[in-house]
């Protein structure tokens, strides 16, 4: 079975008749807890934009969000808004983590039976995890992407794929989450005529959701995969195993990854640069550049919300990530100069903007890349460059 | 709450869970119980619903027999005090805060 017909992988816990049902709530609850942003929050936070003539209508300078910020943390539908967030961020975990703990062993022993079929796994126990990962738990997931029990654990993988798919259900093509994916390889089309590279590095790949998607578009491309976790990756090569995709994953910072100058056609990323850091962010970028041959590209895909085209209520609901779900850097990476980025970092044949979602990049009617887009979950932001030399 | 400025690599505790918007902080404890609670009755409810309908599909009651159905006096009477006893329970530490009775002796 291919991951194109199928509707879920072996690796995907099941969510037995209770579990599901507090799934369901969850969803039931988070679209309540959306809909109260935009019906009452977000007219709270206009008036208090307002009161500090920053403008409404049209989109204010990022930095201002500041200011606004601080008049919202004494506003009691912001501060319940954010509590009522936080406390559904803790169910979901709650919930997912109850069936990933009731099948952990299942899914240990399907890692283990599976091992090495098609793909390979390399982790490096001695590897220091960098601070930015370990300050807080991302995605307020408990252990965040440093939880590690030993012996084969997988749980941060499984609770991270099951969570993935649930929180995003539709936005990221389901149970496969591999949305990300197809449009990165629409980007790849679209921006950079990308046809058929040798070989493929996706970094910050976490349970390789993305990584699959990718494989499977070029499938005579020798595939590698990166993460800082190893419970990710164990759980990543596992799922790759189950679907049958060759992956090579191994442990590494996506800053100084052990790979050799020029030795990739392409390397990208999906959504991981807002949850690494400002100093970490130029230094992965340069990374790339050693990593790929002349005439190669890079690719990152992220969350599409550019502060500086977005209205104030928006930039004030999106940053509330920066603050409160494990993601100092989200703001950080919604306001960064990723043209001057990516020159600074030797990147020539600049395309930054906006793909359309799609999770068929051969659909002759799927959209395309452009310059502009909607901070909503149609589109991503997408940022990529050629090297040169 | 944490500070206005950019926050970039994250200062303060590891812990998202515990932090604290509402004030007391009590109250982020006191909504988180009342959700959680929704979603046990929200799985509990579909649950019963599961019944009913499994019931039926087997030839059996359900939906319909349980909407109609009027439990008699003494299953009335039964029911009553199990909920009585709950509402005591429920109630218990505002009867810890204030005994009553004892006041008046
Ligand atoms: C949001 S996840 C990416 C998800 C995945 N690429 C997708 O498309 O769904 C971010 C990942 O980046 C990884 N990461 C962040 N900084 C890293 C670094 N410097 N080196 C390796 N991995 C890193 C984290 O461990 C995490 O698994």
């Amino acid at each position: 079975m291919t991951a194109e017909n199928a509707s879920t992988h072996a690796m995907m816990v099941r969510p037995g008749h209770d579990a599901r049902e507090r799934e369901q709530f969850f969803l039931s609850l988070r679209g309540w807890i959306n809909g109260f942003a935009e019906e009452v929050v977000k007219p709270r936070i206009r008036s208090h934009a307002r009161d500090a003539d920053i403008p409404v209508d049209v989109p204010a300078a990022p930095g201002q969000r500041f200011e606004v910020r601080r008049a919202c943390e004494t506003d009691p539908a912001y501060l319940l808004w954010g509590s009522m967030w936080a406390s559904s961020q803790k169910l979901l975990w709650n919930y997912v983590g109850q069936s990933v703990e009731a099948q952990h062993e299942k899914l240990r022993q399907a890692f283990r039976d599976r091992q090495g079929r098609v793909g390979s796994l390399r982790l490096s126990p001695e590897m220091q995890l960098p601070r930015y990962l370990t300050a807080k738990d991302v995605h307020a997931m408990p252990g965040g992407y440093a939880l590690d029990r030993g012996d084969d654990d997988l749980r941060a993988g499984a609770m991270y794929d099951r969570g993935g798919a649930l929180f995003q259900l539709q936005a990221n093509g389901g149970v496969m989450n591999d949305g990300r994916g197809h449009t990165m390889v629409a980007f790849l089309q679209d921006a950079f005529a990308v046809t058929s590279p040798r070989r493929i590095l996706d970094l910050g790949c976490t349970v390789g959701n993305s990584t699959v998607a990718l494989a499977q578009h070029f499938p005579d491309a020798e595939v590698h995969a990166v993460d800082a976790s190893p419970a990710m990756l164990r759980y990543a090569h596992a799922r790759a195993e189950a679907l049958g995709v060759p992956i090579h994953f191994s442990q590494q910072n996506a800053e100084h990854t052990d790979f050799e100058d020029g030795s990739f056609d392409l390397v990208v990323s999906h959504v991981m640069l807002h949850e690494t850091s400002r100093q970490a962010l130029p230094r992965i970028l340069a990374e790339c550049h050693r990593l790929l041959k002349p005439g190669g590209v890079m690719a990152h895909l992220e969350v599409p919300y550019r502060y500086q085209d977005m209205l104030i209520d928006d930039v004030i609901i999106r940053d509330w990530q920066s603050y409160h779900n494990g993601e100092p850097f989200w703001g950080g990476c919604c306001t960064a100069d990723f043209a001057g980025l990516l020159t600074t970092a030797g990147f020539d044949d600049q395309r930054i903007g906006f793909q359309p979602s799609t999770r068929d990049p051969a659909d002759p009617n799927r959209g395309r890349f452009c310059s502009t887009g909607e901070p909503n979950f149609r589109y991503w932001f997408v940022a990529g460059g050629r090297r040169l030399d | 709450m944490s500070t206005d400025k950019e926050s970039d690599e994250g200062s303060g505790s590891t812990s998202i869970a515990g932090q604290a918007f509402l004030n007391p902080p009590e109250l982020d404890a006191l909504l988180h119980m009342v959700l959680a609670l929704a979603g046990e009755v929200a799985s509990l409810r579909a649950r019963l619903d599961t019944h009913e309908r499994l019931n039926e599909a087997a030839g059996g009651w359900g939906n319909t027999e349980v909407d109609a159905y009027v439990p008699s006096a003494e299953i009335a009477r039964q029911r009553a005090a199990l909920t009585d006893e709950l509402v005591a329970q429920v109630t218990s530490p505002i009867k810890m805060i204030f005994p009553g009775d004892d006041h008046d002796r």
